[in-house]
């Protein structure tokens, strides 16, 4: 048993640094968690980090030391909207987890939001969300599925939403009202599923990753 | 025919290498700014830069495989890297370069993690001087560790052949056009499994198996080197700390 360093209760990080390949445990000793593989009864490192032994699960897993930004399960993208349809959008993901991602893959979200979800409405019983999206709106989601290979997002709560968009009618900048959007230039509102923090995200992403 | 003298009475070589003697090697890490994992080994008087861009979209979309990566490489020497200039265009040697680098580091790389995206690799040889797949197979698993994709195991390359009648580790440019064979080996030194065996020239039943053992050997040596590099990179910091906070558990 290697050396490790006791963190709270029963749970340990191991110092060994690990990198692919590395055996971390029999398959008798530890399960195999996060970033690592098992082959021929034995627990191996898929990743360059830290091992983390997790003694009352009989876990192991890496504490990885630099990540390939792709898209998981859980994972908050900000992109683009580059594709409408019916009752979908496609996003292209410019963000995961407020990092830059060169990927150039898309995401699809769809635009059916639930009442819960646009609690706003619920004083008028009458109206029902009808939400525009306009190509070019930028768009916070959360991965929620990754079936068929394609990422599934949704924008279907309280900080997910557009974050950020231009008037369609003169292109000038706007201001979020509620759950609706309104051009400072000419005045035009629209109905839009807006994030909690319209507005500021798209300068917060740009300052992080400058 | 006289045979070029290769391996002098002393047992030394052309370039003053004993017959198990690697060349000197030296492994950079994260050199180029724009690349998602970068490396620069200088392999003897090879020098090789590599880079991995990627997971990323594919294109043409057609190529995309909906449940696992697609590999790509492309292996390419410079105008500059060999004594008269080399046509930059991609030559018969390096597409089938570029393929065999591209299947020796498949088994290692895990495609699944990634459906319908690409993974890019470059291997740009600025100098060449024998034995560049095999350098280019080095760095590139390194690189591609570098960019945070997750690997089975690192890959490590080395070659070994027969000078003068005598099975000898890592040959260069000269050993390699004078030589009677040239065996470039890759291999998962954690998995012990081979990924990439070429062999190029005559050789018996006991010569071969004294090659790939003394090839694999070389690999074995590579991968420290490897090793080395990774652990400088990621935890150069935190390796020279005391562990004076640390206990031992005995379960």
């Amino acid at each position: 048993m290697s050396k490790v360093t006791k963190l709270k209760g029963l749970r340990y990080v191991d110092d060994k640094f690990l990198l692919p390949g590395d055996h971390i445990a029999y398959i008798e000793e530890f399960e195999s968690g996060n970033n690592t593989y098992e082959v021929d009864g034995s627990v191996r490192s898929s990743a360059l980090g830290t091992g983390n032994f997790d003694f009352k699960y009989r876990r192991v897993s890496i504490n990885r030391k630099n990540v390939a930004t792709f898209p998981k399960i859980g994972d908050e993208l900000v992109g683009y909207i580059e594709m409408l349809f019916s009752s979908m959008i496609s996003i292209r993901i410019l963000y995961i987890n407020n990092i830059k991602s060169d990927s150039g893959l898309s995401a699809i979200a769809s635009t059916k939001i639930s009442d819960s979800g646009g609690h706003h409405f619920r004083r008028d019983r009458e109206r029902k969300p009808r939400f525009v999206f306009r190509v070019g709106d930028i768009v916070r989601g959360r991965v929620f599925s990754l079936m068929n290979s394609s990422v599934h997002a949704t924008i279907n709560d309280k900080n997910l939403g557009v974050v950020y968009c231009l008037c369609n009618n003169c292109g000038g900048d706007t201001v979020k009202l509620n759950n609706s959007v309104k051009c400072v230039e000419c005045g035009m509102t629209e109905d839009k599923k807006v994030s909690s923090d319209f507005g500021k995200q798209t300068l917060n992403l740009y300052l992080k990753n400058k | 025919m006289n045979e070029t003298i290769l391996i002098d009475e002393s047992g030394k070589r052309t370039d003053g290498r004993s017959i198990d003697e690697l060349r000197e090697i030296k492994l950079t890490i994260g050199v180029l700014k724009k690349a998602n994992g970068s490396a620069f080994i200088e392999f003897g008087k090879n020098k090789i830069i590599v880079a991995v861009y990627g997971p990323r979209e594919v294109h043409p979309k057609h190529m995309a495989q909906p449940d696992k990566c697609v590999l790509r490489c492309r292996y390419h020497m410079s105008p500059f890297s060999t004594d008269t200039r080399k046509n930059p265009a991609p030559s018969r040697r390096e597409i089938e370069i570029s393929k065999v680098i591209r299947e020796a580091l498949e088994p290692a790389v895990v495609l699944e993690d990634y459906p319908r995206a690409a993974i890019d690799i470059f291997v740009e040889v600025l100098q060449a001087d024998g034995g560049s797949r095999c350098a280019g197979i080095t760095a590139a698993s390194v690189a591609l560790a570098d960019a945070g994709i997750n690997m089975r195991d690192l890959v490590a390359a080395c070659a070994a052949g027969k000078i003068n009648n005598k099975i000898a580790l890592d040959i260069n440019d000269v050993e390699d056009k004078e030589g009677s064979a040239d065996m470039p080996v890759a291999y998962l030194p954690n998995l012990e499994q081979i990924t990439l065996l070429q062999l190029d020239g005559i050789l018996n039943k006991s010569q071969f198996t004294e090659c790939l053992e003394k090839a694999l050997q070389g690999c074995k040596m590579v991968y420290e080197i490897q090793r080395k590099a990774l652990m400088e990179k990621y935890f150069g910091n935190d390796l020279s700390l005391d562990d004076e906070n640390t206990e031992e558990i005995k379960e």
